[in-house]
Parts: structure tokens; sequence; C-alpha cells
């Protein structure tokens, strides 16, 4: 176990140094986003107010974004959980990235330039992060049901 | 305890072969999207589903289409949807008096019943909503449409002689009509009137109301089913593929798009005409899309329709001269024949102004732009008229205002060339003394023929009338429609002379047609002569201060109070200080004093006396 953990740490330290780096970018440019996008709701931008979609799926991306940014913030206390095995919790981490940046990216391209009544064919990438992101979720919870401390 | 997922074996084998899996399924089910949306779909036996269902999808045309008149052709009466004055107001036509009243949301008017008995009709349905509104009443299983309607403009009550052209006399409960057999076809979606031959009942309902997206789209039932499924939405967005689901007339080809049009701006009777039996019980079988010919024909000048003088609604040349025949007018333009111009082109059913249903732009002479480039970046040489004036717009001399419809003159949607000549040929107007008011035909016709570097007309006229300037003309000899057609053409602001003051010598022959036995002739006349005042009193605001004191025509009072009125009109232009008006040309018959030459109007009158009295209904 203590040749196991020599080794996993300074992994460990960069993945949780990552997500730190990477949640709190997620956050700023997502509260920032919001901000912006508030604004111009404040200020009636008729591009924005007079299109329901676009108005309700960038909204999505400002909340996903910031949603996602807190959560690889709070993944950085079980970057390194002793219940994964390192690749596993190699591709946990990535594939969280990954779909932290697809589900509001989604949204964000759904909103731009979509034919009436639909979002826009980026939507697609939505539901394809939405499962990305499960995949971390769900071995993070399996970890964390077998009881190993971080 | 072995820590989870230590040896993940094949996992990018598996993840590869489920990407693949996806592929292949999202391949497989576009492929079948594709070949099911290029399938024809049959759309007469589709049921309809309402204006609601296509919203979620298409919010934007959705709302365009909210703004319309179309809508709200036809409504269920309403606080919302009334728009006449039912505050307990009366208005008095031909010794009957009418009055209309409100009890809470219920509206109601006292006029003649069937049995020519007055008697309180409750108002159920409105049908109009932009110039004018009609009201209906049900008896039993039949709505009747009411003699008295609002002037939405005018804002007051006017009987509905005066909205179609009926000389005086005319029955008050002509216009009492049965609107399950009638208006029900183009004023709502699908009209079923459901009429029972043998029981002499109607069973009537429609789809929708007014005129909403399934009377141009199709039934949309197979379109929203079809369309639940994202992927086939998709496809239709990025494919450009069409959907053969619903109709898209901007799809179709150029004839079919002018008939979902032409359905109800085109008067037609069935083909064959036995085909009435089978209208009138199970409805129009038209669906937008299908050809308009295979059911009905249009109506021409040499149609025959039982009981109905047809050619009473064209001009002797076949130009249609009432509105509800623009289709007619479209098919005769060779603009249409020869370059497939649609409707469409210019009018817009998503877009623009709602009145008309046509942008500002098109109002001008970019509409012909797109054909016409050349021409229309030349118009003055082209016209032969200034830059930028009046003359050089298209409409002017290509679609001039001679047809009647509902208390106005609309522009003909025959597309034609001017020629002078069709006055005397013809009896019509014609477009150059349209504007052009205080000219002769015969002036017109030299005029044109000299701007073209062409030598004089040889087929002239011999009748000494056609010396006289054509609005004062028709205005007096004419028949009805003639009346009308120039009654509004003093008074529009589609005019050569720019200046106000120089309009004003036609006030005299205006105060002459408010006299005229029809009282929509009256009533133009005295709308362009008011817009005539109106407009010389921002030049003259003496004039304006003194017409100003005088008292409103009604064209639909007594002939006692409207003598009464026209007489105060004449004697306030006779003491009217005219040293600053400007002479018209010397084809309008006035003397020094701007007042009409006695004897040319009196034979002018007694020529119209020689025109049999019409009427023109629906």
């Amino acid at each position: 176990m203590t040749t196991q953990k020599k080794t996993e740490s300074p992994a460990a330290e960069g993945r949780a140094r990552v997500h730190a780096r990477f949640g709190w970018t997620l956050l700023l440019v997502s509260l920032a986003f919001g901000m912006v996008m508030e604004t111009l709701e404040g200020f009636r931008w008729a591009p924005l107010v007079r299109d329901a979609w676009m108005q309700r799926l960038w909204s999505l991306a400002h909340f996903h974004g910031a949603a996602f940014g807190l959560l690889n913030l709070i993944y950085v206390q079980w970057a390194d959980t002793r219940a994964l095995s390192e690749s596993r919790r190699r591709s946990a981490s990535r594939v969280l990235m990954l779909g932290s940046v697809a589900m509001p990216l989604g949204f964000l391209l759904g909103g731009i330039g979509h034919p009436e009544g639909d979002p826009s064919i980026g939507i697609f990438l939505a539901p394809v992060g939405g499962l990305l992101l499960l995949y971390p979720v769900a071995v993070q919870t399996i970890a964390a049901w077998r009881g190993q401390s971080t | 305890m072995e820590p989870v997922g230590t040896r993940p074996r094949g996992a990018y084998l598996a993840w590869g072969l489920g990407a693949a899996v996806l592929a292949v399924v999202a391949v497989l089910a576009l492929r079948a999207v594709a070949a099911e949306v290029r399938t024809p779909v049959e759309l007469s036996p589709v049921p309809y589903t309402g204006s609601a269902s296509c919203r979620p999808c298409h919010p934007d045309h959705y709302e365009s289409w909210r703004r319309t008149f179309h809508r709200t052709m036809t409504q269920e009466a309403s606080p919302e949807s009334v728009v006449g004055d039912f505050s307990g107001g009366s208005f008095t036509f031909s010794g009957v008096t009418s009055r209309f009243l409100r009890d809470g949301e219920r509206f109601f008017m006292e006029t003649l019943d069937g049995n020519g008995r007055p008697s309180r009709q409750e108002v159920v349905r409105t049908v109009g909503s932009r110039r004018i509104q009609q009201y209906l009443t049900r008896e039993g299983d039949k709505y009747i449409r009411l003699p008295i309607a609002w002037d939405i403009e005018q804002r007051s009550w006017f009987h509905l002689s005066g909205g179609f052209l009926d000389p005086d006399g005319s029955d008050f409960n002509g216009h009492r009509a049965l609107w399950n057999a009638n208006c029900i076809f183009c004023h709502n979606v699908k009209a079923r009137p459901g009429y029972d031959w043998e029981r002499r009942t109607f069973d009537s309902h429609v789809a929708e109301l007014g005129i909403a997206c399934e009377a141009c789209h199709g039934p949309g039932d197979e379109h929203v089913a079809r369309n639940a499924l994202p992927l086939r939405r998709y496809y239709l967005h990025y494919s450009g593929a069409e959907d053969q689901s619903i109709v898209n007339p901007t799809r179709l080809d150029a004839l079919r798009r002018i008939q979902v049009c032409g359905h109800c701006h085109g008067q037609r009777m069935p083909s064959p005409i036995d085909r009435i039996r089978q209208f009138l019980s199970e409805g129009d079988p038209y669906t937008a899309g299908e050809n308009l010919s295979t059911y009905t024909r249009p109506l021409y000048r040499e149609s025959h329709l039982e009981g109905v003088d047809v050619s009473l609604r064209f001009w002797k040349d076949g130009t249609p001269r009432l509105t509800a025949y623009e289709y007619q007018g479209l098919l005769m333009s060779k603009d249409f024949q020869k370059g497939g111009l649609t409707c469409q082109h210019c009018h817009s059913m998503h877009g623009g102004d709602p009145r008309g249903m046509i942008t500002q732009e098109k109002r001008g002479p970019a509409a012909c732009q797109e054909c016409h480039p050349t021409t229309v970046a030349r118009a003055a040489e082209h016209s032969r008229h200034r830059e930028g004036s009046l003359g050089t717009d298209c409409y002017s001399c290509h679609m001039p205002k001679m047809a009647y419809g509902i208390m106005r003159i609309h522009p003909t949607h025959r597309i034609q060339n001017p020629d002078p000549s069709r006055a005397w040929r013809h009896d019509m107007p014609e477009a150059c003394t349209l504007c052009h008011t205080d000219r002769s035909a015969k002036w017109a016709a030299q005029t044109l023929r000299r701007q073209q570097g062409q030598p004089p007309p040889e087929e002239l006229p011999l009748d000494p009338a056609f010396e006289v300037a054509e609005s004062v003309r028709t205005l007096l000899s004419g028949d009805v429609v003639q009346r009308a057609v120039a009654a509004s053409a003093l008074g529009d602001t589609r005019s050569a002379t720019a200046q106000p003051l120089a309009r004003l010598w036609a006030v005299p022959f205006l105060l002459q047609a408010m006299e005229d036995n029809y009282s929509s002739i009256r009533r133009m006349a005295w709308l362009s002569l008011e817009s005539l005042v109106a407009k010389a009193s921002a030049a003259r605001p003496a004039l304006g201060a003194s017409a100003g004191q005088l008292p409103r025509f009604e064209p639909q009072a007594s002939a006692e109070e409207r003598a009464r009125v026209v007489s105060r009109w004449r004697e306030w232009w006779a003491a009217l200080d005219k040293g600053d008006i400007p002479r018209p040309d010397p084809a309008v018959p006035l003397d020094a004093a701007l007042e009409p030459i006695p004897a040319v109007v009196e034979q002018l009158l007694k020529k119209r006396a020689e025109h049999p009295a019409i009427q023109i209904g629906e």
C-alpha cells in the first residue's frame, strides 16, 4: 500500500491541481457569461430577448457550466481515491472534464443559428456530455460505497 | 480490497464498438427518415389539427400569423373580438332604426328580423376586423349575417348596401345573408356547411374559425405526428428536403402557388356546377397544394351563373373590377403567364404590414425590381415622368386603382401597360387620368403617343364627352363602378398634382357625387372631399377654419338631411375666396368662379341616366 501511495501521489496531486484550475476557470467563464447574458436581458437586447430558444439554451449553458465548475472543485477532494485504480481515476478525471465542457457547450451552440422551434445541431453535445458525466459520477459513487477513504 | 477497475481490459475496444454500433444505427435511422420524408403524402384525407398545434415548433410563424387580419376574419363574439359600439346607440337607415346593446359579455342588435319585424337579435360571431366588422346571429341551425355593420375606420354604423354597390331603395334585408352557405367557405379553415338536402338543415363545422395556418398549408395532423421524431426534424432542418406531410406554398409551382391564395381571392364556381351539392353538404373539397381547377373554375366576364349577371363584375375588356378577383387578374397578366409572377413575390403572409400583407419596400418599385431591374433603374426615362415623382412608381401605371371592394378602390391585379383608349373602347378607367384627374382620356392618348415618338392615335372617340376631364366625365356619367373609381381618384394621395390647393377644383364635382343614388359613391365622394379640404387647410388655415364650421356628411342619412348638408357645403364653396386656387386644365368644365358649367353637367348626368340601375353584391 505504501509503495502504491508513493507512486500515486504525484499523479493525484497533479490531477487535483488540474481539476482545481479547470473548475475555477469553468466557474469564472460561466459566471462571466451569465452576467453578460443577464445584462443583455436587463437592457432588452433584442436578438436575445426575441429568441426564446436562445435565451433558454444560453441560460442552461450558463447554469450547467457553473454547476460543473463546482463539481470539478468538489472532485479535487476525491481525485486520488484509493478505491479506484490509477487507470480508472485517470479516465474518470478526463471524462469528467470532457463532460463538463460538452454539456454547457452543447447548450451554447444549440442556441446559435438554430432553426425555428428546435435548437441547432450543436445541442447533440449536451446529451453526450450528460452521458460522459455519468461515468465519473458512477465510478466515484461505487468507490464511495466500497468504503475506502481518500 | 481490490480497487475498482484495476483491469479495464478491452475498455477502448468496448467504447469503439459502442460508437460504431451507434454510428451504424444513426446512419440506418437517417436513411429510413430520408426515405419516409421523400414519400408523398395524400393530404386530403388527413385531419385538421388547429393552429395551436403549430405554435410549439413554429413560434415565429405563429406569432406573425396571429397579428394578421386573416386570424380575426371570423371570431366568436366576445368583448375582445367585438369592435363595434354596442353601448346603446342607434342608427337609422331607410326608415328603420337599429339599436346596439350590450349585456355583460353578450351583444345584441335590435333591427328587422328575417320576417321584417323589429327584434332583438344576439350577436354570436363577428366577421372582419380591419375595415368593417359584420355580425352574425343564430337562428336554429343557421348563422345569419345582419344587415348593419360597423365601419372600423370611420367608427360608425352603416347599412351593408353602402358596403356593396346597391342603389337607394334596395331591400333593407337584402344583405341579411345565410353564413352557412356563403361566408363560411372563405372566412374559415376547411368549412363543412353540412347541409342536409332532404331535411333542409345545416350542421356546419369548420376546422378553425378565421383563416389559420392550415388554410394555406393544408391539414397538419400527419405533419405534427411525423415530426414528433427529433431525427426527422433535424434531417429536414439540415438537408433542405421538402416535408411532404405539409404544404409549403413557396415550394409549389407558380400556378399551384397562386391557387392557394386564389382559393379565396378569386371568386369561383363549382365545376361541374352540380358539384354545388357536394360543396353545401361536405364542403369545398380543395386542399391547399392541390390543383384548384379540379373542383372549381374561376368566374370570368363570360361565365354563366344562374340569377347573377357576372359580367357586371368585370370591365368590358375582362379585367375584374371588384376585389376577391385578384387570382383572375394575375392569371390574365403576362407577368404570371410568361414570368411566373406569384402573389408571394409582393405579399408576405408572415411579414410586413398586416394591412395588405405587404412590406413597405414592396409597396414601391422594389416589387418589380427582381424581374425588371433595368426598367426600375431608369423608371423616370421609362415612364417619362419626373424622377422621384409618383409617375415613376410602377403601380401608378401598371396596377392603377380600379377595383371596388368594401368601400375602397384597390389596385387592379391585372398587370397591364397603360392604354388610354380603354376609356372609350371598354368604358373603363385608365391609368393616366387617374392621376392627371383634370385631363381627358383623349389628351392622355395623344400625349402618350407623342412621348413614345409615335403618330397621333387614329381611333379617337367622336363623342364630345371625351373632351371633358375623364374623372369628371366618369364621375357624372359613368356606371356605378366607374363613378366609384373617379370619386376615389379625385381625393387619392396618388395624384399628378402635389399642391393641395390645385386639387380643390374637384370640390363642386364631389358635391355633385354626394347626391348620387348609391350611398357607396356618396361616401367615397365625401371622403375625397374631406381629404382635399384637410390637405388644403394645411396650406391655407383660414379655409380649414371655415370648413370646420360645416356639418359632417352622412352618406346613409335621410335624403333631406343629406341635401341640407350638401347645400351648406355648396354655399361655403360659392363664398370661398378662390383667388389663390390654381385653375385646372380647360378639360374640367368650370366657369370663372370655379363652379361647374351646368350644361355640361346636365349632359353628362343625362348620359348616366341611360345606364340601367345595377346592383353588385358579393
